[in-house]
This record gives C-alpha cells, structure tokens and sequence, in this order.
C-alpha cells in the first residue's frame, strides 16, 4: 500500500507497510517511556497510526520527514494521556516482561526497568519526554531537535543532564 | 544497573497487535467505498430493500392513521370528517316514505320526488317541526314541499329571485338512534350554536345529489347549519354565496 506526495512538483510514493514496520516500535517504546504504562503505550500507538492514516493526505514531508510527522502525533497524544491521568501510572501495575529469556533474568529485568521508570517520574515533564525520544524511540539529537523545536546543541546538553541524573538516581555500576 | 545502554528496556510490540492495527487502518474506507460495497454485496442490498419496505409500510400505515376518517361527537350529532371527494359520494335514500309513513329499511334507491303543499306536509308530520320566522331580504318561504324520500326528511324552502335558496330539512331524532352523521371534509365545518344548543355549520362546494334537482348544477357552493331541538333533527343549507353564517344562524334561531 502506498500514496504519493508532492515534493516540489514530484511525486514521491510512501511505502505505507514500510514506514509502518520501521516506526511502530519506535513509536511504542517513545511511549512506554514516556508514559510507563505498556497497555496505555499499546493504545496510544494505536491511536497515534490511526491517526496518521486518517491525515496522510495532508502530509507534507517538504515540512517535515514522515517520522518526525509521528512523533509529533505521537507526543501530542501522550501530552493528552498524561494530562488526563494527573497523576503518574502506578508503577506496581505494569506487566512482568513476557519476551525474556530465564525467570530470574526477567525478574531482573524487570526490576531495573521499574527503577528507571521511577527515576524518570521525577525528572521535569520536558527531560523525560526527551530521555524517551532518544533512548525509548532511537531518534537522533537532530531528530528530537526539529519534534520540539529545540537547537540540537540544546538537545545534547538537556540529554547529558538527563542521563547524568539517571545514573546517580540508579548509582552507575562498574 | 548498567546505564550506558537504556536500550534493553526497550520491547518489540506484540506481533499480533502490530499485524491487525495494520489491518484495521489500511482497511478503512471513505464513506461512498463502504457504501458501495454495501450495496455490491447481494445479503447487504436484500436486507436495505428489506429496511425500505418496511419504513414505507410504517409510514403508510401512520399516513392512513393520520388522514383517516374522524367521528366526531357534537351535541346528539356526529360529525364523520373525511376527504373533500368522500362528501361528495353516494347518498342513502329511504323509498316509499312519507311524512305519515312508517320509517323503511335504508337502501340505495333514488325514487322520483313528490310535490305537496307545505300545510299537509305539516299536518302529516309525523314529528314536531320548527320553522323559521326570519329570512333574509328577498327569500320567500315557497307554498309546495318535494318528498325525496331523503333520509335527511323533505326539505321546506325559501326562495329569491335569483337561483338562491335556503333549504330547511327535519327528521325526527328517533330515525338516529345512535345520533345523526353529518359528513364534512376536513377543515370546511366549525362548531356553532343555535340557541344555545351545539351546532355544526359546515362550508363546501360539493352537494348531495338531491339538491342538483333543484339548482340545476352538479356543483354548488353551499353553507349548511345542523342541530337537534326538541326531538327534531334540523339542517338548514344555503346554496346562495350571499348568505354568511351569521344570518344562517339567525335564521335558525328565529324558528318557532
């Protein structure tokens, strides 16, 4: 399935199944850190997907790469959830990590996941949803730059901050 | 906790989740496709006749129900309303009656008329009947009734010189035992009174056949005032357009 898109005066046909395997998993875990919630993640990408297909008409990509497009539905989505919930998910609900390997290691996992979460529950709305950009969706520093119309000098320096408090709040092992 | 690489926290999505929100949007149609593949499918479009059929019917039935014929209870009168055609249908006519007579089975007959003088036709009134005192300019009460053997009675009349009369028509109340219909199309009668008494004026262009005999028309345009006193059931009709309703009620109530 594709559509085309004009990119001054040409065509440009969009491998819909493409685009859609790349960016769901990015797309999910943005929310997943974002959110710390794995069901609530689940729906907002469904939403975010369903979403775009409904507007990919009016898709531009002189204004913006496809996936900075999701992104932006994707944050605008999780921006909503959040303000919504007014308080933060509680972290015992989540759900045991099924994809691992050993019980023990899951447990493990999963433990040092919940930590994460609960360090990124006390950093300022704007850090975690740039920690989540970065290290949930993969997106490059210029990438987060143009989703939230930061310079990407200041997107690094936001980041290092970040992690530089993450570490501490989980103590860095050797 | 190794921090360097936050990535292991990162999960695939359920494959099956990815796989049907996959389906779920690239299957969603605009509204003319779905409509148009409804109506490509053959149970789709059997079950939309199907619907149709059905709403026409309902509104059929409810049209029917709405536009049906009223009765409507006025005094020991009812009023049978109906379409503008209906009034205009065929009349019941009684034969072989005479103001003397015994009552005979309805039947649908047309007898021809007798003329007699309006004082033996009150003398052999079997009934009380009241006639009016007051007529308006120029109307003459006529000195010779026509039995039409009418169940509406014969009819007394006041005449002008031009084509316009008034007629009286009496019967007794005991000829209605279940009260007298008088039939009107919707919208052409008012609920009056005549001394008191309720009264039905009804507006019309259409007469019973009976009256053609006299006017010469097929059509008329005609004003009619029925109501009940002392065991009588009266009908007075104007077939003149000079008449208004006021002056019919006058009239009516000027009967002694």
């Amino acid at each position: 399935m594709s559509s085309t898109d004009n990119v001054d005066g040409r065509q440009r046909k969009i491998d819909w199944r493409e685009v859609y395997e790349e960016n769901l998993p990015r797309i999910y875990n943005f929310l997943r850190f974002r959110i710390g919630d794995d069901s609530a993640a689940e729906d907002l990408t469904s939403s975010t997907f369903e979403k775009a297909w409904r507007n990919r008409k009016r898709y531009k990509s002189q204004v913006a790469e496809f996936s900075t497009w999701l992104f932006a539905i994707a944050s605008n989505l999780a921006i909503d959830h959040l303000r919504k919930q007014s308080v933060e998910v509680e972290l015992s609900t989540l759900d045991a990590d099924k994809s691992s390997g050993s019980t023990e290691q899951a447990v493990v996992l999963r433990e040092d996941y919940l930590r994460l979460l609960e360090s990124l529950e006390k950093l300022p709305a704007r850090d975690r949803h740039l920690f989540a950009l970065k290290h949930g969706a993969g997106l490059k520093n210029r990438q987060i730059a143009k989703l939230t119309r930061l310079t990407e000098s200041n997107v690094g320096t936001i980041l290092h901050r970040v992690v530089k408090r993450v570490r501490e709040e989980l103590g860095e092992e050797e | 906790m190794n921090t360097s690489d936050f990535s292991r926290f990162k999960k695939d999505p359920d494959p099956q989740f990815a796989d049907q929100l996959y389906e779920r949007i690239t299957s969603r149609k605009s509204m003319i496709a779905r409509l148009n593949a409804i109506l490509r499918e053959p149970s789709s479009l059997l079950r939309a006749g199907l619907l149709l059929v059905t709403a026409i019917v309902i509104v059929a039935a409810c049209a029917r129900q709405l536009f049906a014929p009223r009765n409507i209870q006025i005094g020991s009168m009812w009023l049978h309303e109906m379409s503008e055609d209906a009034v205009c249908g065929e009349d019941i006519v009684y034969p072989n009656y005479t103001p003397s007579g015994p009552m005979p089975t309805p039947q649908h007959s047309h007898p021809v008329p007798t003329m007699i003088s309006l004082n033996e036709f009150m003398e052999r009134a079997p009934y009380k009947i009241e006639i009016p005192t007051w007529a308006p300019e120029g109307f003459v009460l006529y000195p010779e009734v026509v039995v039409t053997y009418r169940a509406e009675g014969t009819p007394i009349e006041w005449r002008n010189s031009n084509v316009g009369v008034i007629s009286l028509w009496t019967s007794p109340s005991s000829f209605w035992p279940r009260g007298r219909e008088i039939r009107a199309a919707y919208g052409s009668w008012e609920e009056v009174s005549v001394n008191g008494a309720p009264a039905i004026m009804v507006r019309g262009t259409c007469m019973y056949s009976a009256f053609s005999s006299f006017t010469g028309r097929s059509e008329s345009e005609y004003l009619s005032l029925h109501w009940s006193r002392n065991g009588t059931e009266y009908t007075l009709i104007s077939i003149s357009s000079d008449i208004d309703p006021d002056t019919l009620i006058h009239m009516a109530e000027s009967a002694r």
